[in-house]
């Protein structure tokens, strides 16, 4: 089966890409897809500190931490990759890729290559989809609308959207759902995943106090983005992949028959 | 899996303001009173100043409802001690963000797994608004109890089509009636040193024969209404 590189980025800071990424990260873990993450926020690692036993802290500047991510898709036992790309890191990153052949294999059918990318509400975030077209051909190119963080919000206007997103061929569209503000920074001060925060658990498994109102926030928050997720087609093919590496039910025996 | 229902948390509501529901949430308040002072806790949406604090200091904690930390102090409190009854007195304009907040946090289902049914009283007003209201939020519910209030005074000059679908569809749901009162029973019953317990316990004010009897009557009225729930409990109204 193919390894899948999921690479979730925006070249403008604050519109919630980490957050993005732990969301994608938790909907695999509930739905039992084994992924490994690199977190590239070097050296601080917002990422890894929410997942620090899948997530590894690397400088994607660095050839060897590349070979880290790349060199290993086939040959590592967990099959899913996702690479948090820090601000402002996607146009580069994209372009070191696309200069040392990455983009170029995945489009060969070598692996499957995602790129999520989370854009806000600005008209920087839909310039930066415009900029990432070159590199977005033949691969698969989702724009994820964050509605997280309502700082510096205003109300989407559809119509520019539309005629930015309408440029765009194969792209396909989620919207990341607004989380209540309360509940995002206690789930982001207690360093839990979402799971755990909306099961009352702290980080280390134990029983946690956590507020019924926010974890039931959280919930309706994880169904709705579930729900956007499971519209793609990359989830499905997570999932595919999943029912893979499944081990087959043993046969049953002539004494159990 | 639900757990065995032992307490209940009262909604008092409506879509629109002065129509009986605080008044009616305020008798339903002096009922529960006899269970002893600790047995309830109330929730005044009424923020800043509420209106059943003044009656049941004791019992009565104000809350603004349009705070995220409001709605944490209501429903948390509620689910960190679900052996204790609840009344909410919920404001007019809160009604949406409540039921919302309500049905997005899972309250229906997370309460009854700790034992705590919950039960709505809507005070229906008199157009078709409100009708719409009503049953939009009857529909709303898993497993809540709802009963529709009419309010007799808004009654006779409802303005609704009785021979409507909606009304038709709500005829089925279950009702009850608060009767019109007169004003001098309205008088005594604004006084905030008037208890209806201590009414009941033959204790406190002194009140002129006719308002007695109106309120003997009254309690006689609700009284005669009562009808078993789904789960089998018997509720004041």
């Amino acid at each position: 089966m193919k390894p899948t590189l999921i690479l979730v980025g925006a070249d403008k800071g604050g519109v919630g890409k980490t957050t993005t990424s732990r969301a994608l990260l938790d909907y695999m873990s509930r739905k039992n897809i084994l992924a490994r993450a690199f977190d590239t926020e070097n050296p601080r690692g917002t990422l890894a500190r929410f997942y620090p036993g899948i997530t590894e802290i690397i400088n994607l500047e660095e050839v060897a931490d590349q070979m880290k991510v790349l060199d290993t898709l086939n040959t590592a036992a967990v099959k899913v990759t996702v690479v948090d790309l820090k601000a402002g890191a996607l146009s580069d990153a994209l372009e070191v890729f696309n200069n040392i052949g990455v983009l170029e294999a995945a489009r060969n059918g070598d692996f499957n290559l995602s790129l999520l990318h989370v854009i806000g509400p600005s008209i920087a975030s839909l310039e930066e989809m415009e900029q990432v077209t070159e590199y977005t051909k033949g691969i698969s190119y989702i724009v994820a609308r964050n509605f997280i963080n309502e700082t510096n919000f205003f109300e989407w206007d559809e119509k520019t959207f539309k005629k930015y997103f309408s440029g765009l061929s194969n792209a396909h569209e989620i919207d990341v759902p607004k989380l209540n503000e309360m509940a995002y920074e206690l789930i982001d001060l207690a360093g839990v995943t979402f799971t755990d925060f909306i099961a009352n658990k702290t980080a280390k498994g134990r029983d946690a106090n956590f507020s019924f109102v926010l974890r039931g926030y959280a919930r309706k928050w994880i169904r709705d983005l579930d729900a956007e997720l499971e519209r793609l087609d990359l989830i499905k093919s997570l999932h595919d992949l999943q029912r893979t590496n499944d081990p087959e039910p043993a046969p049953a025996s002539p004494d159990q028959s | 899996m639900a757990g065995q229902i032992s307490s209940h948390v009262y909604i008092f509501c409506s879509d629109r303001a002065r129509n009986g529901k605080t008044l009616l949430c305020r008798l339903f308040c002096g009922h529960l009173q006899g269970s002893g002072p600790g047995q309830f806790h109330v929730f005044d949406t009424y923020s800043p100043n509420g209106g059943l604090i003044h009656y049941f200091p004791d019992n009565t904690e104000i809350i603004d409802f349009s705070k995220t930390t409001g709605r944490i102090k209501l429903f948390d409190t509620i689910m960190a001690e679900p052996e204790r009854n609840y009344v909410v007195d919920l404001q007019a304009h809160h009604l949406n963000d409540f039921f919302e907040t309500y049905r997005n946090i899972d309250f229906d289902l997370e309460a009854r797994s700790a034992g705590l049914g919950a039960v709505v009283y809507f005070v229906q007003d008199r157009d078709n608004k409100s009708l719409q209201a009503a049953y939009d939020l009857q529909n709303r519910l898993n497993f809540a109890e709802f009963i529709l209030v009419k309010n007799d005074a808004l009654e006779k000059r409802a303005r609704y089509d009785q021979n409507s679908d909606l009304a038709m569809l709500l005829s089925h749901v279950r009702s009850i009636r608060l009767p019109e009162l007169s004003d001098d029973l309205l008088e005594v019953l604004e006084l905030e040193e008037f208890s209806l317990f201590d009414f009941m316990a033959s204790r406190g004010l002194d009140l002129p024969y006719d308002v007695k009897l109106e309120l003997w009557n009254l309690l006689d009225f609700f009284y005669t209404q009562r009808a078993p729930d789904r789960n089998g409990f018997t509720h004041y109204l």
